[in-house]
């Protein structure tokens, strides 16, 4: 009777640690573990999902500055549970949801749910909460692409979220389909370090401007 | 011997202790194990089966102690943060509003033991800390 107990107990303890393991611990959704897990299946085939997703917040930075990295949890949690909603459950869509680092977001769903997720990410233009006394808002947007059968996992990461700051570009609660054009359109996310008040500068530019961009800081004015 | 139960057992200051890990719920010490919440010794003890009375006297460690806590009045907990001497939370209590409330020790104030620091630290959440922003809370929806 003791050994029953002890052996159920102890199944249950690794049921739950496995889960554990594979889970965000910000959101209702997996993690980049899970996700590296799920990558080994898409190569070898044994996976149903052929549409990879990237997806980040829109002004992430600014809502951190401005009011504080508990807030940025909190919209990352409020986007975690909207996706894990209109992506993962209750809905037929059935994808599965990652929350790869930060504010980035990896959904992979089947081809035959493409249009399904297309209408519903018109919900992420405004995700709306309560932080404290001040009601906040969180946007998002999505670049997809459409796996071929041949594209190795790294590579369709890389044009999902070329896609994605297409998106971007194009508004919140947008999803862009990357193509070649996308492509050759694709704009490209400088980062710079202020060497001055050390602040992070970021900006978006074509690729064939990439030289040009960041001449000084948004934040302090120094020349770079 | 008294019958007074660990709970309602205060510090010099008139705070309430961590309490004891018999009184929280199977599922509750289940998920604080799968959590990494209890020592090496103590996740032995509890997969064996053999929660004896030595084990079910000792206090819940902090993190449990607080998610009970919150649990029981209905406020979820979505992040927890602790270093030595502070503790955040980061909880819901109504559809997307959420607060966050912290313990922090004061430099001018030292424990002799760690056990004792934590439940400065419960004590000084709940029963100090937490309510002055639950009367924040209600004073926003009366408005």
């Amino acid at each position: 009777m003791k050994l029953d107990l002890a052996i159920d107990q102890l199944f249950e303890l690794v049921n739950q640690v496995r889960e554990a393991s594979y889970s965000d611990e910000k959101t209702p959704l997996l993690n980049a573990l899970a996700l590296s897990k799920e990558v080994i299946s898409l190569g070898t085939g044994e996976s149903a999902f052929d549409v990879v997703i990237f997806g980040d917040l829109n002004g992430f930075k600014h809502l951190n500055d401005e009011h504080g990295h508990d807030a940025g949890d909190v919209a990352i949690g409020q986007v975690g549970e909207l996706i894990h909603r209109e992506f993962v459950e209750k809905t037929k869509i059935k994808g599965k949801a990652f929350r790869v680092s930060g504010d980035e977001f990896v959904i992979l769903i089947k081809r035959s749910s493409l249009a399904s997720f297309r209408s519903k990410t018109t919900s992420f233009k405004s995700v709306k909460f309560r932080y404290e006394e001040k009601d906040l808002e969180t946007k998002m947007s999505f670049g997809f692409v459409v796996s071929d059968g041949k594209t190795d996992f790294a590579e369709l990461m890389k044009r999902a979220e070329t896609a994605c700051l297409s998106a971007k570009n194009k508004g919140d609660g947008t999803n862009v389909e990357w193509s070649p054009e996308v492509e050759r359109n694709a704009l490209v996310e400088l980062r710079r370090k202020c060497p001055s008040c050390f602040s992070v500068n970021k900006c978006s530019v074509p690729k064939d401007q990439s030289q040009k961009g960041l001449t000084s800081c948004a934040f302090c004015g120094v020349a770079f | 011997m008294s019958q007074v139960s660990e709970q309602t057992i205060f510090l010099g200051d008139g705070l309430p202790h961590r309490p004891r890990i018999a009184d929280a719920s199977g599922s509750a010490i289940i998920g604080a194990v799968a959590l990494g919440l209890f020592t090496r010794d103590w996740a032995a003890a509890l997969a064996g089966g053999v929660l004896g009375a030595g084990l079910a006297n000792q206090k819940q460690p902090l993190e449990l102690a607080i998610r009970e806590y919150f649990k029981k009045r209905n406020l979820e907990v979505m992040f927890f943060y602790r270093a030595p001497r502070y503790v955040k939370v980061t909880f819901t209590y109504a559809p997307n509003a959420f607060w966050t409330v912290e313990s922090t020790v004061p430099d001018s104030i030292s424990f002799p033991s760690d056990e004792e620091r934590d439940d400065w630290l419960y004590g000084n959440l709940i029963k100090i800390e937490l309510p002055k922003i639950m009367r924040k809370i209600r004073r926003l929806e009366q408005r």
